[in-house]
């Protein structure tokens, strides 16, 4: 069976309540234990915080691996929310294009060859650049 | 299309979006504003990646001193994936306040310039199809009302289907029961428990080997090690003469030392709290943007979202002054 973020958070958590019960032992009985029991003690309270610490590392890394889907999800509504904002932003270039096309019907509707060609010039380089952006 | 049925169209559709002209989005982009703010703070990550480092320095010249160093090589890594996850966070918080930001003033140009074509169309029209000057300016006023309103609208509309797909994932990630939240609550939290606890141990075993507990010099001065295990590993065992007490200097230097390391780590629990405050907070606050996606430019919303604002701003600050 494989071990779980949850089941490694179990073990790190019966650690360190270990940790914590020999400590305060020790802060109890400090002035009566004999040398070689606070050795032992001593050594049991340093495996512990080491194995607590050991198995909190190997926690976070499988909620780690857990986070990799959601974070690759959000990444996808990130993409959607840009997407939604060049369209917004796009508003200006269309009011532009349409700007240049009634510039383009003044100038043939007044005959004007030059002012056509003016107009129609300044609506291929909008047009090319929307296509750009899109 | 004649150039009055254009503009009885254009009134049309001025009417039709004016109500969505109404919409606010402020309130939304604050939240955003600070929530990009909060999500880019990852200082409680490199305290917990740095963690075996500092227990390190408990276990200096001893066999475990190896075993915390390949540990901090391992979180090193781990930290780099978290800080990647908050950064996506946070990209996602500056794509909502960008989304959110009000476009109004950008289309007054825009609707300028179209004005002034449509005056040079009508110039070129037969006298007779000419329209007056104040019915142009009359239709330029109404284009910049439905250019407005319909970008708002369609900014609305595109902020709602953006915060329904993100929502799931950022409650599974920020979260009460979410994964970044479990990890900072639990995982971040019992290690500066562990870190506690060395330090209590360190201290302790300096202070009874130096005779600076009560009477038990009596006990330990049986055996022949009566020196701290880092200190022996260092000068090799010695005997030391148990009848001379430490020096005013050493007992002192040596609180001081112990109460420096203990408000070091004091501190690092306080700002996991804040920061824990902070997650909380911006989930809470994406919980509401989704249940009110349909109405979010609504003033009834603003006045819900605004405290939360608040209260990011107050915890985001604190979190800055222990940068």
């Amino acid at each position: 069976m494989q071990l779980t973020a949850e089941d490694a958070r179990d073990i790190a958590d019966a650690l360190i309540e270990g940790a914590k019960v020999t400590n305060n032992y020790l802060d109890d009985n400090i002035n009566t234990i004999s040398r070689s029991d606070y050795d032992r003690l001593f050594e049991s309270l340093n495996s512990l915080i080491q194995a607590a610490s050991s198995v909190t590392t190997v926690a976070v890394g499988l909620a780690i691996d857990d986070l990799k889907n959601p974070a690759s999800e959000l990444k996808t509504a990130i993409g959607n929310a840009n997407k939604a904002l060049s369209t917004l932003k796009a508003v200006s270039k269309v009011s532009g294009i349409v700007s240049s096309l009634t510039d383009l019907a003044a100038g043939v509707i007044a005959k004007h060859p030059r002012a056509v060609a003016k107009a129609a010039r300044s609506l291929a380089t909008l047009v090319a650049d929307q296509g750009n952006d899109a | 299309m004649t150039s009055h049925s254009i503009l009885r169209k254009a009134a049309l559709f001025a009417l039709c979006f004016t109500i969505a002209s109404c919409t606010n989005l402020s309130e939304v982009n604050s939240w955003s504003q600070i929530s990009l703010e909060a999500t880019q703070y990852n200082q409680v990550v490199s305290t917990y990646a740095d963690t075996p480092r500092r227990l390190a320095r408990y276990d200096h010249f001893l066999p475990a001193e190896n075993d915390w160093l390949a540990q901090a090589d391992i979180r090193d890594a781990q930290a780099e994936s978290l800080k990647q996850l908050l950064s996506v966070v946070s990209d996602y918080m500056s794509a909502l306040e960008a989304l959110s930001t009000d476009t109004t003033p950008t289309t007054t140009q825009d609707v300028k310039t179209l004005n002034d074509s449509f005056g040079r169309l009508n110039t070129a029209l037969p006298a007779n199809k000419q329209v007056s000057k104040a019915t142009l300016n009359a239709a330029g006023s109404i284009l910049q009302t439905v250019l407005d309103a319909s970008k708002k609208a369609y900014q609305a509309k595109q902020i709602a289907l953006v915060i329904e797909s993100a929502n799931p994932n950022l409650q599974t990630i920020l979260g009460e029961q979410g994964d970044l939240y479990k990890i900072v609550n639990e995982d971040f939290r019992r290690d500066l428990e562990l870190e506690s606890l060395k330090q209590n141990s360190h201290y302790r075993d300096f202070k009874a080997d130096g005779n600076l507990i009560g009477d038990k010099s009596d006990k330990k001065s049986k055996d022949n090690n009566p020196l701290p295990k880092c200190v022996e590993k260092m000068v090799g065992p010695c005997e030391i003469d148990k009848s001379q007490k430490p020096s005013r200097a050493a007992v002192e230097a040596l609180e001081e030392w112990q109460a420096i390391r203990k408000s070091e780590n004091a501190k690092r629990k306080h700002v996991l709290e804040v920061y824990l405050s902070v997650l909380k907070n911006v989930a809470k606050g994406h919980q509401k943007l989704y249940d009110n996606r349909n109405k979010l430019g609504s003033k009834k919303f603003a006045n819900e979202l605004a405290p939360l604002v608040i209260s990011l701003r107050k915890q985001v600050t604190i979190l800055a002054t222990f940068n």
